[in-house]
This record gives C-alpha cells, sequence and structure tokens, in this order.
C-alpha cells in the first residue's frame, strides 16, 4: 500500500528492474497501490479472491494512522502483518540525498518537497512532483542511484522502533568473487 | 471517442428525457480518480464501470438496448446490429448525443424511423440529424452540457437516408461498444468470439490463460485452420476436433467464459466500452468481481474502456465506490432511470446491498404476488 502516487512509482520502479526482494508475482493483483486504507472495494476484493493471510507493506513518509481492518477481510490482513516502511520527512528526501545536498538541505530548514522543488534540476527540469518526473529521474539505468539513495538514507536516519526502511526490502545482491 | 451523456424521447417503453450520462456527479476523491473513473482529457472525467439494477421488468434491458443502438450508430454509422429494437415499435425516436472526441466536444441530435415504405421494413432511417462542436478546455469541465457555445457543423455530404452523419466524423467501421445480450454468451456469441480472436487477438496465451480459469483439465485450444481445433489437457493428452465437436465438448460455463472474456480482452484492449445484460448470468460472483476489478485497474485498462452492466445482485453494487455510476430502473407507466446519487442522495460510504435488502429503493418483489402464486400452488 502505498501513501501516495509518488511512492507507487518508486516501488514500481524498482520491480520493473528487479530490485526488492519480491516480486510482482508476489503482489495481491501483481500491482503495488495508490491507496492508505482498506475500505476501499477494488483493495478489498483482490484480497478476498486471494482468501489466505498477507503480508502488508505500508509505504509513505510517517504513516502514522493505525490502519483499520474491515470485518470481511480479517481473516485475511491480520494486525502482527502490517508493517510500515518510511521516507521521513518526505520522499523527496531521496532526490536531495542523490544530488549531495543533504547538508544544504537541513541548513535551509525548508520541506523536502520545497527545496527540491527550488534546487533539483534534471534534464533542464525543476522538479515539479509528477510521477513522470521521477521515472525520468530514477529510470533506465539510473535506478542504481535509487537503492544508493535507499541505503544512505537507512545510514543517514534513525527510525522510531516499528518503522522500517525501505532498503529493507531491497535485494541483496552477492558480488561475484573472483579466486 | 467517449459517450459522456446519452438523451433519449419516444425510445421503446422509456419516459421522456430518458438519459444515461457517463460523467461524474458526485465528489471525485484521490482514490476514486485511480479505480474508478477515467481522465480522457484533463480534468475531463468519465466512469469505468457503470451499472443497472432493477427488479424484473423494470426496464434494466431496455436502458442497454438504448446504449446498444448508441453504439450501433457510433460503430457502423448506421442502424446494423439494433434494428430489432424498433420491431414492436413504430414512434418516432430522437437521440441526443454528447460525446468527446479528439479535442472536441460533440453534441449530435438525430431522429429514428422504420422505413415503413420501403421493401424491406427492417431498415431504420435518420432524419434531422444535426451536429454541433466545442473545442474542449480544461475549465469547461463543469459545464459539459451548455449548448450554447456549441457550433453547427455543417457538411457537403449527400448521405444515404440510412446512414449517420456520425461517419463524417469517425469515418471508419469500427467496434467502439460491443453489446451482449442476457442470452448471447452461448453458442451465437461463440461464433463472434471466434472470429474477433482471429481477426483482433490471435494470441495463443491469452486464450489458454483464459481457459484455465474455465477448466483446470485444460491445457490449450490451437486453431489449426478454419474449422479445426486442437483441444491439449493437463495430463498431456490432446484431440482433433472440428469446430462443433469442440462446441459440444467443451462444458457450457467454459464456452461462455471463453466468448466473454474474449470480449473483455479485445474491449481492453482497444479501449472499447463493453455492455453485459445480466453479468451475473452465468458465472461465479468471484469471476463477476475480478472482472469489474480490471476495469477498474489501470494497468490493464489502459485505454478508457467502459464496462457497463446490469444486474440483479445487489451485492456486485458494494463494488462500487461511488454511487452516481448506479441507475436504479423502475417501470411506473414508463420506465425511469434514476441515479443513486443523483436521485436518492446515496452517501457513497454506505453498504449498497445492505440499503437495498432493506427495501430503501423500493426494488424489492411484491410479497402479495409470492402470496397468491404460492396459494395457488397450495389448492
Amino acid at each position: 500500500m502505498c501513501e501516495g502516487k509518488n511512492e507507487e512509482t518508486i516501488m514500481e520502479l524498482l520491480l520493473d528492474n528487479n530490485k526488492l526482494n519480491f516480486t510482482r508475482n508476489d503482489l495481491i493483483g501483481l500491482k503495488p497501490y495508490n491507496i492508505r486504507g482498506l475500505d476501499n472495494p477494488f483493495i478489498k476484493s483482490e484480497l478476498r479472491l486471494y482468501n489466505k493471510e498477507v503480508l502488508v507493506y505500508r509505504i509513505g513518509d510517517t504513516p502514522t494512522d493505525k490502519l483499520k481492518i474491515p470485518n470481511d477481510i480479517k481473516h485475511i490482513v491480520k494486525r502482527e502483518n502490517i508493517f510500515k516502511y518510511c521516507t521521513k520527512p518526505e520522499l523527496e528526501i531521496l532526490l536531495i540525498i542523490n544530488e549531495n545536498l543533504y547538508q544544504e538541505y537541513i541548513k535551509s530548514k525548508k520541506t523536502p518537497k520545497t527545496f527540491a522543488k527550488e534546487n533539483i534540476v534534471y534534464q533542464r527540469k525543476y522538479y515539479n512532483q509528477s510521477s513522470e518526473y521521477l521515472k525520468n529521474y530514477y529510470g533506465a539505468s539510473r535506478i542504481k542511484m535509487l537503492v544508493d539513495n535507499l541505503y544512505e538514507y537507512k545510514r543517514l536516519k534513525k527510525h522510531n522502533k516499528d518503522e522500517l526502511f525501505l532498503a529493507d526490502l531491497v535485494k541483496e545482491v552477492k558480488e561475484k568473487v573472483s579466486i | 471517442m467517449k459517450i459522456l451523456r446519452i438523451v433519449a424521447n419516444n425510445f421503446k417503453l422509456c419516459e421522456d428525457n430518458f438519459t444515461i450520462s457517463f460523467v461524474p456527479i458526485a465528489n471525485k476523491t484521490v482514490e476514486d480518480k485511480e479505480f474508478e473513473l477515467h481522465e480522457i482529457a484533463p480534468n475531463l472525467f468519465t466512469y469505468k464501470t457503470l451499472g443497472f439494477i432493477g427488479k424484473n421488468a423494470s426496464g434494466k434491458t431496455t436502458a442497454v438496448e438504448l446504449l446498444s443502438l448508441v453504439y450501433d450508430i457510433f460503430s457502423n454509422f448506421r442502424i446494423k446490429l439494433a434494428t430489432d429494437l424498433f420491431k414492436y415499435f413504430d414512434s418516432l425516436v430522437s437521440l441526443d448525443v454528447t460525446f468527446y472526441h479528439d479535442g472536441y466536444l460533440y453534441r449530435y441530435k438525430t431522429e429514428l424511423f422504420k422505413n415503413k415504405d420501403g421493401v424491406d421494413n427492417n431498415v431504420i432511417l435518420f432524419k434531422n440529424q444535426e451536429l454541433y462542436r466545442r473545442l474542449y478546455k480544461k475549465t469547461y469541465a463543469k459545464n459539459l452540457f451548455d449548448f450554447s457555445k456549441y457550433e453547427r457543423v455543417n457538411y457537403n455530404y449527400e448521405l444515404p437516408e440510412d446512414t449517420s452523419i456520425i461517419y463524417i466524423l469517425l469515418r471508419n467501421i469500427n467496434y467502439r461498444g460491443i453489446y451482449l445480450s442476457s442470452n448471447d454468451l452461448g453458442y451465437y456469441s461463440f461464433d463472434t468470439m471466434t472470429n474477433i480472436y482471429k481477426l483482433f487477438i490471435n494470441d495463443e496465451k491469452i486464450t489458454n490463460s483464459i481457459l484455465k480459469i474455465f477448466d483446470e483439465h485444460l491445457e490449450k485450444i490451437k486453431l489449426l485452420n478454419e474449422n479445426k481445433f486442437l483441444l491439449s489437457y493437463s495430463d498431456k493428452t490432446f484431440k482433433e476436433l472440428t469446430y462443433m465437436e469442440l462446441l459440444n465438448i467443451l462444458s457450457s460455463g467454459t464456452v461462455k467464459g471463453l466468448s466473454l472474456f474474449t470480449f473483455v480482452v479485445f474491449s481492453l484492449k482497444n479501449g472499447i466500452d463493453l455492455i453485459i445484460d445480466e453479468i451475473e448470468n452465468h458465472f461465479h460472483k468471484s469471476l463477476v468481481e475480478n472482472l469489474v476489478n480490471l476495469y477498474k485497474d489501470k494497468s490493464v485498462n489502459k485505454h478508457n474502456a467502459t464496462l457497463i452492466f446490469t444486474t440483479h445482485y445487489c451485492e456486485l453494487l458494494d463494488l462500487f465506490n461511488r454511487s452516481d455510476n448506479i441507475y436504479i430502473t423502475k417501470y411506473n407507466k414508463k420506465i425511469q432511470a434514476l441515479n443513486l446519487y443523483e436521485n436518492y442522495k446515496f452517501r457513497p460510504e454506505l453498504s449498497k446491498s445492505k440499503k437495498f435488502y432493506s427495501n430503501a429503493f423500493d426494488t424489492d418483489i411484491n410479497y402479495e404476488y409470492l402470496m397468491n402464486f404460492k396459494k395457488e400452488l397450495m389448492h
């Protein structure tokens, strides 16, 4: 479950490039959802079609609200199987890290979104919060940067106990060792 | 091309200004924009699904027949498939259709009548046809049906009387909507389905994935030539069959499933609207749920196809996150299509099926009539 369109885009990019420790085949309906609650009829019926226990990964800035589980899917979604993966305070922090502007951003005291809009330029365009921009920015061969940024974010930031990092979902790559 | 609204007069038993709209009137949430609505142009939204519910003989089928008539005009530019609708009616039907095409909003008005003087009285003729248009801008989204700023489109063609002037705009004869009546999903449509398959899909992987849903003992069907099929089973055995043998050997559920889902593939891949009368007729509820979800899923429905269906089962309407894309049909002297949001002020977050079961929309079967029938059996 992605909190917004841009979180969904990031997850789609990681999935399409096989960078996660799960694949589309592991996802209900073969895709991540831009959805905040479980009471939407679309997600409910997709879950009912599967009709077995699932793990729920909530991807967002800082999902603080308690996720309501509708009665008719309580046998599918168990409270203990819900996990939060955060990019605090906002997703744009990843782009800021990528541009080596993290210290400047801290000094600016602006939100990551505002800072990114004012300071990040790619292909002659300022960051505009759109999914298309993100796809261009992190797409194709630049996907490696996204993965690096997720690790760097984990190194830089501290989370609460119940908040996991997107880097925890990245597939471990075993490097070839030549003897 | 996407139809936005149809207003009909004198169509079968429908009331005056019988209206079906594809444009949302209630608020649009972020989730609605994700799952329930197509954005066909900036700020111009249409439904991904549209449902009709009502008692038996309340006019559900008539409502979708009206759609079949309009799609016939927009696909074939004459009345080709929907001539039967005029069989028992001699009145002058008038249509007023608003649609979006290629950056413009259009209004098409026409009258239709049966050619009683001709040799073939199955021919339906057009008269008083008018076409208007207006360049679409995103600020017009709230005034789509304010026709004062539309301009008349003049054309210098002399077209035959049985031909719609929509031809001058769309040109190519092409499916723009497919109508499946409630008894169509049998052998008749299997025939059309195989034609559609050969012409447009021709992808064994898709057919075989459909086949597995309906009969897990089957592996694949391969079209060998015009009238020869190779049917393979999961246990690796296979049979070479003629078309008729294939129809007899497959279960009726599989035949119907293959037909319907082939139309679904065709519709989704080409952005063609699909109209199904009594969607629950032949399938398990979860299959219908899955079908509705395919139309809501933008990773599958990439070309703005809309699924329109009638049903007796109000549980299916709980799949809708909105209420303005649900019409309740009623037959009270004339057939009415009442919008669940506009006419009942129904809040979308409420359970639609619970409200139906509590007879909030006056859709219950008359208890007295049922008991009269039982009494007759008791005598």
